[in-house]
């Protein structure tokens, strides 16, 4: 065989390789948290508002991540306080609605996997509550805070770490250039 | 041909760099193209893929360093043959360790801040704690990053004194920094606990043996005799464990995973799982080619062999993809 007919060969190799590999990658997302069910279910109708909106998942829930919110018709947020976890489900108080119509429950949330789950479930208010939603910027937005911890731990968890983070990368950098000088050549 | 492989200077180094890239590359688009975590932002999914794709490759490289190091020591290769391999081996643990432990930081961080929706710049240090300590993913990572400090020390103890630590030591502890996020993932938290668990952490052990082993065999012994011909046979005895190692955890682990075998045809997850099946045979054919023609002492096959760790390197990348995704 000529130098050019093996290097097609292997450039063939390589592309059929990258083929199979994308074709692999096209799997379907199975494991990560999902969504069970929730109290009051997507898409109920209502007459008196809940006092609290729970969200079932497949997974273990994980506390400290969690954000979970309740929008009103008049853009107003009714969620009470921050997002309790308890194992597969995450619970938030809601204030007195307020004018009838349709509620977002917007719920970003942590499982056991480190990663982020999120999305919007709806439910629709028949008859005006009494009640006024706070504006959405005012409403705590800080993930929940973990289980044990004091509430001053919630919010911001302090100064920006990635400075750090560069400072460990350059110690790792340094450490290894030394360890290669010690070393016997 | 066999000059090419002779030489350590362009093609080896080459090499290693193009098979990283690739393996990181291919995780990254078929990431993307899987859709996976479609909760976060396209820069967080982009940044974790490559993280968590770096640090397969880098763990990988880490203990095929240990196990050909490991695989030297017979009667057969002379003390300054191995005394020269060490070395070499040892220097490139400590710098692909050092790599490692960059990437394993790197991706505590990102993902983190992935977990809390916030940019990387925002996130604080307390919250990098409780992400790190609160979740099984986090503490993975936390122990895998611990268990690149001691490779790193392992390779380093045994450059400033010789001999200071058997090579196995960083070969076991490379083993466990790259076991740890599979074990602490998806099966750690899948319905048949124990037995997911198990088989993908046999599953990570063989294939990373195997990968990493024939990518250093051919990195650190292309062209030399005295060290190829005693040293082949013994990883070729290896590979066949590791082969039937990966073959039998990967079909165990699909049957705990399908719930039927109908859905081996219907499902995505099954086709997945034929591929992957058809692609090891693939790989295990050259594997067993490149084996024989070596023994032959024909070392024009180092050249095919290096088309196999593409492949592998290739398949490491989507399978980093996958643990973000399935």
């Amino acid at each position: 065989m000529t130098r050019v007919g093996r290097l097609a060969g292997r450039v063939t190799a390589v592309l059929v390789a990258a083929g199979l590999a994308l074709f692999l990658g096209a799997g379907p997302a199975m494991a990560h948290a999902q969504l069970e069910g929730s109290d009051p279910p997507d898409g109920a109708s209502l007459a008196t508002g809940p006092e609290s909106v729970t969200i079932r998942f497949s997974d273990t829930m994980q506390a400290g991540f969690n954000t979970v919110t309740v929008i009103g018709p008049d853009r107003l947020a009714y969620q009470d306080g921050d997002a309790v976890a308890a194992n597969d489900s995450v619970t938030v108080k809601v204030k007195p609605l307020g004018p009838a119509g349709k509620y977002d429950i917007g719920y970003r949330v942590v499982s056991d996997d480190g990663h982020p789950v999120s999305g919007v479930l709806s439910f629709t208010l028949t008859q005006a509550g009494t009640g006024t939603g706070v504006p959405v910027s005012g409403a705590p937005q800080a993930a929940d805070a973990p289980a044990g911890e004091a509430a001053a731990d919630t919010g911001s968890g302090g100064a920006p770490v990635w400075p750090w983070i560069v400072g460990a990368v350059v110690l790792v950098a340094g450490g290894v250039a030394l360890a290669l000088r010690l070393g016997r050549n | 041909m066999s000059r090419a492989a002779a030489r350590p200077g362009t093609t080896s180094r080459l090499l290693p760099v193009l098979w990283a890239g690739l393996a990181v590359a291919a995780a990254v688009v078929a990431g993307v193209l899987a859709d996976a975590l479609s909760s976060s932002t396209f820069s967080a999914r982009v940044a974790t893929a490559v993280t968590r794709s770096g640090m397969d490759v880098a763990g990988v490289a880490c203990v095929g360093l240990g196990l050909l190091a490991s695989l030297a020591r017979t009667r057969s290769v002379s003390d300054r043959d191995i005394r020269t391999l060490d070395c070499r081996l040892d220097r490139a643990i400590v710098g692909v360790g050092g790599a490692w432990l960059v990437v394993v930081l790197c991706d505590i961080v990102f993902r983190a801040a992935d977990a809390y929706g916030r940019p990387v710049t925002e996130v604080g240090g307390g919250e990098l704690l409780r992400w790190a300590t609160s979740l099984a993913s986090g503490r993975g990572l936390v122990l895998t990053a611990a268990c690149v400090l001691v490779v790193i020390g392992c390779a380093t103890a045994r450059l400033v004194r010789e001999g200071a630590v058997p090579p196995r030591a960083a070969l076991v502890a490379a083993l466990l920094g790259l076991l740890t996020p599979a074990v602490t993932g998806h099966a750690g938290t899948s319905s048949d606990h124990e037995l997911a668990v198990i088989m993908s952490a046999l599953h990570v052990a063989a294939a990373s043996a195997w990968v990493g082993g024939l990518a250093a065999m051919l990195l650190f012994l292309g062209g030399r005799r005295t060290l190829l011909d005693p040293v082949v046979p013994r990883f070729s005895r290896l590979a066949t464990f590791c082969i039937i190692g990966v073959g039998v955890t990967g079909v165990l682990n699909a049957l705990l995973r399908l719930p039927s075998l109908g859905a081996l045809v219907t499902s995505g997850y099954g086709w997945l799982i034929i591929a992957k099946v058809v692609l090891l045979a693939g790989i295990a054919v050259l594997g067993n080619a490149a084996r024989v023609r070596l023994a032959a002492g024909r070392f024009p096959v180092l050249r095919w062999a290096a088309v196999e760790v593409t492949l592998m390197a290739l398949a490491i990348g989507v399978a980093a993809a996958l643990t973000q995704t399935a």
